[in-house]
């Protein structure tokens, strides 16, 4: 186990060195492996075996045979190379998403001859589903199981084509990055619209925290949330309308780290998360104050994903994307 | 769990199943494809979802019942039979568990090796290209199954120009790969003996002669033996039991000495001539030869009565190097020949012993009274028939004064039957007697029809051949049973080829046919290290040893990059034009510094980001900054300028300068 350990981190750095981090990759000889699969094996046996039969019955048809198929396996070790190499991988963004979820790392593949058949996964991550490749597009999955940065590690990507004698395949790093925002988790904390001891008792009124009261229709535009719009006057055909909500009292919720009930930084961080989203599905006024950073109150999808970002990140500091173009 | 196993698969499966296993039907026992058709039963039932799929232990057991089964009934066949017996029920019991992609690779291979099996007893050319189809066959179940994104029409075009493209190296190691002797001796396939056999009853010959089969093929380094003179001696007969004749031990002795590799050594005298058999497989040791004859560096052994065994049988068309010294005489004789050679039952055929001691009290020597018995079969009124009445319990009497009917055993029997009453060695010898000439393919062929029987008397110190036939019959001897017999030859086979002959155009199209038979049988399937040899010293001339090797590796490179080649296409790799290498070579040189060009910028914004960004050597910075921006303006002239053939080679000259001054 240890051996293995050793090697498996040499071939790490070895890696490295050899296929480094790139979004946008080409396999070509330098970066491409290639060996044959137990099928290749057995049919290299068979090949000897057919050999050794020819030989000691002296008959030169089944040796004939034997060197046809020795020289299938040949071609097949150029033809399999031949199919991978030229194959370029360019990775998109991936999206945020929560931790414990299910996160799609899309990658565009592009080949000129189209002729083999890739099959793609990652290498580090247990397999949760199975990848989607539709024409050129790829998507892999893997499942991001805590907040922050999460690297899924080098994309595999094999082929067996043409008869499965040969299995080649790259391990590329696509300088994936995706964050993952902590997983919500619901408090039955009632949200206060205090901003804080500063403000005194300006603000205790609890009851009207997070409510919102219906002001009256506005004309949409695009970008609002759907869940504001006015359904019932667009299926009139009154066209598309919003409806407009006004707090009953101005005053914004602050989130503050200190409130939150859970034991530790990251559960408390998740009760924020799932704060944040109670938040924003009501369209209330909010700002998060976590230590060393404050988000001043504002509502909306961009308001929402500063407040998941800086949640995700609390505490992290930002890696470089080292190499990554 | 099956999602891999679709519906053209299956029928890939049962397609190379059933071709491979009917390909071999005449050698696989009826109960496999009663297994088989319950196996694929069972298969289209998981297939249609009635059935579930056997447990690992139904498929063990079932397993060890079927070879238990199978050994039981197929075990006296022989190791062979069992062994192959044994791949097939694999092959069939891998219906039962078709659950991963790995099962189907084990089937291939299984397939695979039961095409070979199937060219240790088909050697024809269509059975040498249906061997093929079956192997690409099997090799199209693997593209199924691996390439199953690409339509059936283009996997069938992708795997033709697979197996096209390896033909070429196929062939130079099939052509220039020393072949190694037998490493070590492997089970015969079991098969009926064909041609001549141990025993011969007066019957016997007659019946191999209705048979048109081809026993073998010769050709001559000089001369052809003139008709007469083709005696293919197979084997003596040397002890007569009343109702056939047959082997004595010490002969039997003697084969199995000469089989084990035992050579009767002679001194052999006069001009050598060499020729070539290619023998049709008998599954028997025997090797016809042309006395006296030896093997040549191959395993045919010389006994003491001349004739010649290989040490296996001869279970493929094999071709036999063999030397004859015509002029070497038959002197070999012992005490226990001597009596051996001269015995008889006690008893019977009363009147040719009558009629032998008659012979004997006359005055005149041996060989007179040798000629007396022979013309005795001209004079009378024998005849020479395919079909003889059949003869009683007294054989001899019953011919020589009854019927008088025969075939060369009668003849022959009776002949040697006589001498051995006169007192005198004498011994049958059976064979082939003729064989036709193709004066262009320049091979001999020799039928099973033209098998013959004749007399060997020991006289004047040696054996002397007697062919009491040629008496009765001498156009048997000079022209062949055809002409002999025109009324009884291959009367039961009236749609025979040899017959319609008569026809020039049908006998073109069958020398054609025999010709190009004969030269697969030469260069293929016997093509060995002399043949090899032939053909380098054909084509590239004088070769040692050592210049052989080279010549291997040589034309192995030659192939491999021939194959390189034609996979790559590195002439379709797009060409690099002159100021894209130059801008390849400005990157390369501040890789390490700046980075490299990334995706989108511009060759203007890379050079404007070198401006900024690059560590330049203090003194020449300034110029070097100016040279970039003017590097970057040429390139894009070059690139999308509309320039004439003059400017654009200056435009060039000045990239390179430029790009000497960064």
């Amino acid at each position: 186990m240890q051996t293995h350990q050793w090697f498996s981190s040499r071939f790490e750095r070895w890696l490295q060195r050899h296929v480094p981090a790139r979004s946008h990759i080409v396999l070509n000889r330098k970066n491409l492996f290639i060996l044959p699969t137990w099928f290749g094996v057995t049919y290299l046996v068979t090949c000897f075996t057919l050999f050794l039969l020819g030989t000691n019955y002296q008959n030169n048809l089944i040796l004939f045979l034997s060197f046809l198929l020795s020289s299938v396996f040949v071609s097949c070790l150029l033809l399999s190379h031949k199919n991978m190499s030229g194959l370029a991988l360019e990775a998109a963004e991936p999206e945020p998403q929560f931790a414990e979820q299910v996160m799609a790392f899309p990658v565009k593949i592009q080949h000129s001859a189209e002729q083999g058949q890739f099959y793609f996964s990652l290498q580090k991550q247990p397999h949760v589903l199975d990848p989607v490749i539709k024409g050129q597009q790829v998507v892999v999955y893997a499942k991001a199981c805590h907040r922050g940065y999460f690297k899924p590690g080098r994309l595999t990507v094999y082929s067996l084509f043409p008869l499965g004698l040969f299995r080649v395949w790259s391990h590329v790093d696509l300088g994936w990055q995706g964050l993952v925002y902590p997983k919500p988790i619901e408090t039955n904390l009632v949200l206060d619209s205090d901003a804080g001891d500063q403000q005194g008792d300006l603000g205790r009124s609890r009851a009207k925290a997070g409510f919102d009261e219906f002001a009256g229709l506005k004309t949409y535009q695009v970008g609002e949330s759907l869940k504001s719009v006015a359904w019932k006057q667009l299926a009139q055909g009154r066209g598309w309308h919003s409806k407009a909500f006004e707090q009953a009292q101005g005053a914004p919720v602050w989130l503050t780290l200190n409130e939150q009930t859970g034991r530790d930084l990251e559960t408390k961080l998740s009760q924020l998360t799932s704060q944040v989203l109670q938040l924003d599905e009501q369209n209330a006024l909010y700002g998060l104050r976590l230590s060393g950073q404050n988000i001043t109150p504002a509502q909306g999808p961009s308001h929402k994903l500063a407040c998941l970002t800086a949640l995700a990140t609390y505490g992290l500091t930002a890696p470089t994307k080292a190499g990554v173009n | 769990m099956e999602t891999f196993l679709k519906r053209h698969h299956l029928l890939l499966i049962l397609l190379c199943y059933f071709t491979t296993t009917f390909s071999l039907f005449a050698q696989i026992h009826w109960l496999i494809f009663v297994l088989a058709l319950l196996c694929i039963g069972w298969r289209l039932g998981i297939y249609f979802g009635r059935l579930a799929a056997p447990s690992v232990m139904v498929n063990r057991l079932a397993a060890i019942l079927g070879a238990a089964l199978l050994m039981g009934v197929v075990f006296s066949q022989g190791l062979f039979s069992a062994m192959m017996h044994l791949i097939v029920l694999g092959y069939t019991l891998k219906f039962l568990e078709l659950s991963a992609r790995r099962d189907i690779n084990v089937f291939i291979c299984t397939g695979l090796v039961l095409v070979a099996v199937f060219y240790v007893f088909e050697t024809s050319i269509l059975m040498a290209l249906w061997g093929m189809v079956l192997a690409v066959l099997h090799l199209a179940l693997a593209m199924s199954l691996y390439s199953a994104h690409l339509s059936q029409h283009r996997q069938a075009k992708y795997l033709g120009r697979l197996v096209l493209v390896s033909l070429p190296l196929a062939l130079l190691l099939f052509l220039l790969l020393p072949r190694l002797p037998p490493m070590w001796k492997l089970p015969l396939q079991n098969q009926a003996k064909t041609g001549l056999s141990d025993t011969v009853n007066p019957g016997d010959i007659a019946e191999l002669s209705r048979s048109s089969e081809l026993a073998f093929r010769a050709s001559f380094a000089a001369e052809v033996p003139a008709p007469n003179e083709r005696y293919w001696r197979v084997m003596t007969l040397d002890q007569y039991q009343g109702n056939q004749w047959s082997q004595s031990q010490s002969i039997k002795n003697a084969i199995d000495v000469a089989q084990r590799g035992g050579h009767f050594n002679i001194e052999m005298q006069g001009v050598m001539q060499a020729y070539e058999l290619i023998l049709e497989p008998s599954y028997q040791t025997w090797v016809p030869s042309l006395a006296v004859s030896q093997g040549r560096a191959n395993r045919a052994n010389l006994m003491a009565n001349y004739t010649l065994r290989n040490e296996i049988p001869i279970g493929q068309r094999t071709m036999l190097r063999l030397q004859q010294f015509a002029d070497t005489k038959m002197h070999y004789i012992d005490l226990t020949m001597a009596r051996q050679n001269t015995l008889l039952p006690n008893t019977g055929n009363e009147q040719t012993r009558a009629w032998a001691a008659q012979l004997a009290a006359q005055s005149g020597s041996t060989q007179q009274k040798i000629n007396q018995v022979l013309q005795r079969f001209t004079g009378e009124r024998f005849s020479y028939t395919l079909k003889p009445p059949p003869l009683g319990p007294q054989q001899i009497d019953d011919f020589l004064f009854g019927t008088q009917a025969g075939f060369c055993v009668h003849y022959a029997g009776s002949f040697v039957y006589i001498m051995r009453l006169l007192g005198i060695p004498a011994r049958m010898v059976t064979g082939y007697q003729g064989g036709e000439w193709d004066p262009e393919g320049g091979f001999l062929t020799v039928r099973q029809y033209d098998a013959h029987a004749w007399a060997e008397v020991y006289l004047d110190g040696r054996w002397q051949r007697f062919d009491p036939t040629a008496f009765v019959a001498p156009e048997r001897v000079e022209q062949g049973l055809e002409l002999a017999l025109p009324n009884e030859f291959l009367a039961d086979d009236p749609l025979s080829l040899l017959k319609l002959r008569s026809n020039p155009m049908l006998n073109q199209l069958y020398l054609a046919m025999a010709q190009f038979d004969y030269l697969w049988a030469v260069w293929v399937l016997n093509y060995d290290n002399q043949k090899q040899f032939e053909l380098i010293k054909r084509w590239f001339g004088e070769v040692d040893f050592f210049g052989q090797i080279w010549l291997f590796i040589g034309l192995f490179v030659a192939t491999i990059v021939f194959m390189l080649l034609w996979h790559l296409k590195p002439w379709q790799r797009v060409r690099l034009s002159v100021e894209d290498k130059l801008l390849l070579r400005l990157q390369k040189r501040f890789k390490a510094n700046v980075g490299e060009r990334q995706q989108g910028e511009t060759v203007t914004d890379y050079c404007l980001r070198l401006r900024e960004e690059a560590d330049f050597s203090p003194q020449l910075a300034a110029q070097q900054r100016a040279n970039l921006l003017k590097f970057a303006q040429c390139y894009n002239a070059l690139k999308y300028a509309p320039l004439r053939e003059q400017q654009r080679q200056e435009t060039l000259d000045q990239l390179r300068q430029l790009l000497r001054g960064i």
